[in-house]
């Protein structure tokens, strides 16, 4: 696969402009002429300012701010500009026209014109309109109106909207279609060019915010149109099926496939019937007013019975929220809003299209009871009996810790918290832990013990604004892609430097200004060279260290093995990219510094997460705006899961079971004896059953028996359990271990809410009933709880977030009714309920206020033994979701990605005479695996990466990782293994499909390009058009 | 020991409780909606009689071939001219002001009276007599009326045949 996004992607220290087209000049600044702004200079300039002044719009004063343009002026007060292409996320694109408007008696467009104090604008001038009017009649020579036979009529359509506010009776050029068939290969969307208007909101969404760069406008040709990568199928692009296009297309053009033919009365209408309703409509066309009369009343109809329901994404810790449609049990689609305060209108593939599992034939749908070799469906009092008599029997029998508790990072807070109190106050154990043990518990641990909280420092937006952001050990573009987005976003537009180190030559590091790639497992090594170089040169901002940092001279003491030509070599890399990583450290305008499982997943995953708290804290990156640390949470609840006690050593908000005062609190509350000592942890329950002192085991909502390392040894001890209750929403592999299995129901069927990497709470709603006898986990617990005597009464989960939010300080301030809609709260939030964007502004989370600068050594990596001669690094990709129980149950993205694979270097494959396609053995100390070879330029040398998009027992990476771990959290080693290699067939297959997004080629570029279009023959300016006037009517053919 | 296993054996349903409680459940409606249901058999019934039944269900089981026979009718250039003109029409209507059409029309109707009345002296009248007729206010109104409306008819007929700019 070395035509990979790498060969066309923008090159680490050239120049996007100059990667294709290199004839054209088109950069950010061209487009700064007159008034008119870039976009670089807007951002800055609308941020910053308090400055207010007025300008006249047809007759008022209005408020306007230094750098804001005459449209954003206008929207702000509600005073209705017509404007197609302009969107509040892609900003100012100049591609439609409608929105001219007499600015000091000249013709503007509204949206790139700046306000300037004492402008007089009329947006409602004879000539305003005329232009307007042009503009729009050019744009319905493009598009066919058939509004009430079309699905995207839903009331939000902008050209229909538009169309009508002009009250269009005639169109004045004819609509001609384009000679281009729909593009209907895509599985998940489709573009139908005859009804595409050309406005570039596309292009913009895909090459700029998105930053995927696939789609085009070819300005060249007779008929322009949008292309994907050099002009071919969407399907076998490089499109990622982010939906951004879809979700911004001002029309039809581009539309979701799962809305047509569903969201009309009329659209499901068959084609022999339809068509010629099309063209008899056109035919005696009565004019459009009365068109748009009986359109606006369909869609009012359509509202009866499609429903729309906020929710919010469980496919990674980013949290994405966002509207998903609904007509019975019918998944329309999923539509971003922009008031959704970590993405906006942005969505991945997963969160955009992955929703059919819910839906799934193979959904539990009633619990189920192991007799013999085999399940058999019983009713919930049947198996809350069993399980309420069993876990009794146990527990009297070898005692309270005898069972263990595994919750969900997928859940919601607050069964979460229900499931915590139900082990502490009913079960009477701490063994209660979550899936954070396998990933971020040592960077939660590494913040904890340098700047006092386990969490990000701040949000998405300090990411988007920082000087230099440095990505470690992390692939956000694939783990965390609408984070990614505004990375990519701000490296791209305004100028962010991004540097990354990594094993691997991923999409953030294709496109880095600086890409480091150390030997497999230092990381602390690199990380303290930089510091102490930082140090040496003298600047450490010592200031900042006074004033607010314990620990800095035992700390720099500490430092002094690391030197250049030590880290240079212990690294494998030159002496002088760690300079220059250093020098860009020291130089940005504030560092944010990310990092996931390529730091956390080791024998010392704790302590180089501290090293990057460390270097941060040295330079006095934290905060400010745009500083600061960021651990990417995996999993959409993981930071939740942990916020509200499901860990054993924690209560809700982060307070110790040691503590007295803390237990008497919770004892009181829930009227029951806590006990004292902190339970086992995921790995000891394994460990605990191994030895047979853990009898019993409850697990919701965790895959363990595939994502836990070395799962042969864990498989293992989950057939040496006495009993074991799995909850979840299919017969996962863990599932198949039980004794009961509890049908449960997934975030599309509940309530509750979410914690994301910025440790922001959201609410999502209901848009289904649960399916079959399937219940939210909250109540399962409810019900089980109360069969042990607890004689809960929850009825809604905003009870269970109250009395959370009044036992835990940190949440003091949290409740549902602050949460409603699109309204979120960052935690800590005070009791006035305001959140806590940015952490450490005032004081570190520490007694005496001060952060706390920590010698931490390197620990070597797992060596396997001499014969396992090749790195298996591991890890998740764009396009499932962990290990893919989810994901591969919709047909779309299986059609994209079928199977995992092995990426192996073009070195390696040439040395061992293998192939793309190649079917290969690696065998670990611990197992072994079959999976097909794709020979890829990402990885180097003898290091391999096998996707952990597996299901089956064959392929699935654990089988080849080791029980070793950090020392402190007991995080297993997965990024630390030696493996072997057999080949067992040199050729075949490719295991992904030629429709797989890594074969496209990206063509980078900055926007639509509209001057392409302005330069056209066939383009007469507006008020050009609108100056000459008489003359140029009696046209058939309309101007571009 | 519990080994991972897969097979689900599913309780098959009681058919006889399963629809037991269907029944049940669509009892409870029954009884809800009484009045509404009685009224609704009445009309269904009176519907069966006059053989709407028949019909409907004849349309229902073949909508699609009468739907696609039906657009197709519609869809031929004759029947465009019916249904634009059924709507130049009533477009039309819809731009005359009813009290100058309720003027004109009461002027009409009271003209025909007068028209089916047989002449004073029971002989048509001769040129002389028209010509003094012309002085009848009345009459001269009328003409007035009628040349005025010529004119605008005139003006809107060279207009559409000269367009004028947009």
């Amino acid at each position: 696969m070395t035509n990979d996004q790498n060969t066309n992607g923008v090159n680490n220290e050239s120049n996007v402009h100059d990667t294709n087209n290199g004839s054209n000049v088109n950069n950010v600044t061209q487009l700064n002429n007159g008034n008119h702004i870039s976009r670089a200079d807007h951002l800055n300039h609308v941020i910053n300012s308090d400055y207010t002044f007025t300008i006249s719009l047809n007759g008022q004063e209005f408020p306007a701010r230094p750098g804001q343009r005459i449209l954003e002026v206008a929207k702000e007060k509600d005073l209705y500009i017509p404007s197609i292409c302009y969107h509040e996320y892609l900003g100012s694109i100049q591609s439609c026209d409608t929105c001219f408007v007499e600015v000091n008696g000249q013709l503007q467009r509204a949206c790139n014109t700046e306000a300037q104090p004492g402008m007089i604008v009329n947006s409602v001038s004879p000539s305003a309109k005329a232009a307007q009017r042009e503009a729009m009649e050019r744009i319905l020579s493009r598009h066919e109106l058939y509004c009430t036979v079309c699905d995207n009529n839903n009331g939000n359509c902008v050209v229909h909207n538009t169309a009508e506010y002009f009250e269009i009776e005639h169109q004045k050029y004819e609509f001609k279609p384009k000679p281009y068939p729909p593009d209907n290969s895509h599985p998940m969307y489709r573009y139908e060019p005859d009804q595409c208007i050309l406005c570039g909101r596309c292009v913009e969404a895909c090459q700029d915010l998105q930053v995927n760069e696939t789609l085009r406008i070819d300005w060249q040709r007779e008929h322009p149109r949008v292309i994907w990568d050099d002009d071919v199928l969407a399907d076998q692009s490089s499109c990622v099926s982010c939906g951004h296009c879809v979700t911004v297309c001002p029309c039809n053009a581009l539309m979701e496939k799962s809305m047509l033919g569903e969201a009309g009365y009329l659209t499901g209408i068959p084609k022999d019937v339809l068509e010629p309703m099309i063209d008899l409509t056109k035919e005696v066309e009565p004019g459009y007013r009365e068109i748009f009369a009986i359109s606006e009343m369909e869609a009012a109809m359509r509202k009866a019975r499609i429903k729309r329901t906020k929710t919010v994404c469980t496919y990674c810790g980013v949290g994405c929220s966002f509207e998903i449609w609904t007509k019975d049990r019918k998944i329309l689609k999923v539509e971003p809003q922009l008031e959704a305060p970590v993405n906006g209108i942005s969505t991945c593939v997963k969160g955009k299209w992955g929703w059919d599992f819910v839906n799934s034939p193979e959904r539990l749908t009633r619990p189920l009871i192991r007799r013999g070799d085999t399940f058999v469906e019983s009713t919930w009092d049947e198996a809350l009996s069993l399980i309420a008599r069993k876990l009794t029997e146990i527990k009297e029998r070898d005692g309270a810790d005898s069972i263990g508790y595994i919750a969900s990072s997928k859940c919601t807070n607050e069964e979460n918290y229900l499931f915590q109190k139900f082990v502490r106050a009913v079960m009477g154990t701490n063994n209660v832990d979550n899936c954070s043990r396998y990933c971020q518990s040592p960077a939660t641990m590494g913040l904890m013990r340098t700047v006092g909280l386990g969490g990000d420092s701040g949000t998405i937006r300090d990411i988007a604004s920082a000087g230099l952001v440095l990505v470690i050990g992390a692939n956000p573009a694939e783990s965390h892609p609408v984070l990614a987005t505004r990375v990519k976003r701000a490296h791209k537009l305004y100028g962010q430097k991004l540097a990354v180190i990594d094993l691997r030559r991923h999409e953030l590091a294709t496109r880095s200004d600086i890409f480091i790639q150390p030997k497999p497992g230092t990381d602390l090594i690199m990380l303290s060279g930089i510091t102490k170089y930082i140090i040496d040169q003298g600047w450490a901002d010592e200031g900042f260290i006074q004033q607010r940092v314990n620990g800095w001279e035992e700390y720099r003491a500490s430092l002094d093995k690391f030197t250049l030509d030590y880290t240079a070599e212990a690294c494998a890399v030159e002496r002088n990219e760690i300079i220059r990583l250093a020098t860009m450290i020291h130089e940005a305008k504030g560092v944010c510094i990310l990092w996931a499982m390529g730091v956390t997943q080791h024998l010392g995953g704790t302590d180089t997460s501290t090293a990057i708290s460390n270097l941060l804290l040295v330079t006095g990156n934290y905060g400010k705006p745009g500083t600061g640390a960021y651990p990417l949470r995996g999993h959409n609840n993981v930071q939740g899961a942990c916020d509200f006690g499901t860990m054993p050593a924690w209560f809700p908000g982060y307070q110790p079971v040691e503590d007295t005062k803390v237990r008497e609190k919770f004892e009181q509350a829930w009227g029951a004896k806590l006990p004292e000592k902190p339970g086992l942890n995921n790995h000891q329950m394994v460990e605990a059953i191994d030895k047979g002192k853990l009898k019993a085991l409850y697990l919701f909502g965790e895959e363990m028996a595939l994502v836990d390392s070395n799962i042969n040894h864990v498989d293992h001890a989950f057939e040496k359990l006495e009993f074991f209750v799995v909850q979840d929403i299919f017969l996962s592999k863990t599932a198949q271990f039980a004794d009961v299995v509890l049908p449960a129901s997934p975030s599309l069927e509940k309530e509750g809410t979410f914690t994301n990497t910025e440790r922001r709470i959201q609410r999502l709603y209901q848009v289904f009933e649960p399916m079959g006898e399937s219940k939210p986990d909250w109540q399962i617990f409810q019900l089980l709880a109360n069969k042990l005597g607890a004689n809960w009464n929850y009825k809604h989960p905003g009870e269970i977030m109250a009395e959370a939010a009044s036992l835990s300080p940190l949440f003091a301030g949290v409740n549902y009714s602050r949460l409603e809609g699109f309204n979120s709260q960052v935690w800590p939030v005070k009791p006035d309920g305001t959140s806590t964007e940015l952490l450490y502004t005032e004081r570190f989370s520490f007694p005496d206020g001060k952060a706390r600068l920590l010698k931490v050594d390197w620990t070597p990596p797992f060596e396997a033994g001499a014969e396992f001669d090749l790195h298996l690094n591991n890890g998740r990709l764009l396009e499932h979701f962990h290990e893919g129980n989810l994901t591969y149950r919709v047909p779309g993205i299986v059609h994209k990605t079928p199977q995992p694979w092995v990426e192996v270097s073009p070195e390696l494959a040439k040395e061992r005479n293998i192939e793309d396609g190649a079917l290969i053995q690696l065998t670990s100390p611990y197992g072994e695996v079959e999976v097909r070879v794709i020979v890829s330029d990402t990885v180097r040398g003898n290091e391999l990466y096998l996707t952990m998009n597996s299901t089956t027992d064959r392929d699935a990476v654990n089988r080849l990782t080791s029980s070793y771990h950090d020392k402190y959290t007991h995080t297993p080693n997965y990024k630390e293994m030696g493996v072997k290699m057999t080949i067992l067939e040199a050729q075949g297959e490719n295991p992904l499909p030629r429709v797989n997004h890594r074969f496209g080629n990206r063509v980078p570029q900055i926007g639509v390009r509209v001057e392409e279009k302005w330069n056209r023959n066939d383009y007469t300016p507006i008020p050009e058009f609108v100056a000459k006037g008489d003359e140029n009517h009696g046209e058939s053919n309309p101007p571009h | 020991m519990a080994k991972a296993i897969r097979h689900i054996e599913k309780a098959t349903p009681n058919p006889v409780q399963e629809q037991a409680a269907s029944i049940n459940d669509l009892l409870v409606s029954l009884a809800d909606s009484r009045d509404a249901l009685v009224r609704f058999l009445d009309i269904l019934r009176e519907a069966e009689k006059a053989g709407l039944l028949d019909i409907l269900y004849g349309v229902l089981k073949a909508r699609h071939e009468i739907g696609y026979q039906a657009i197709n009718q519609l869809n031929q250039p004759s029947m465009h001219h019916t249904i634009k003109n059924a709507m130049g029409i009533v477009s039309f209507l819809g731009q005359v002001d009813p009290n100058q059409l309720q003027i004109m029309l009461g002027g009409i109707s009271h003209g025909l009276k007068r028209a089916s009345e047989p002449p004073e002296d029971g002989r048509a009248p001769g040129l002389w007599g028209l010509a003094k007729d012309l002085r009848d206010p009345g009459v001269s109104s009328t003409l007035h009326t009628a040349m005025e409306f010529m004119k605008g008819m005139g003006e809107h007929l060279r207009n559409e045949s000269h367009p004028s700019p947009h």
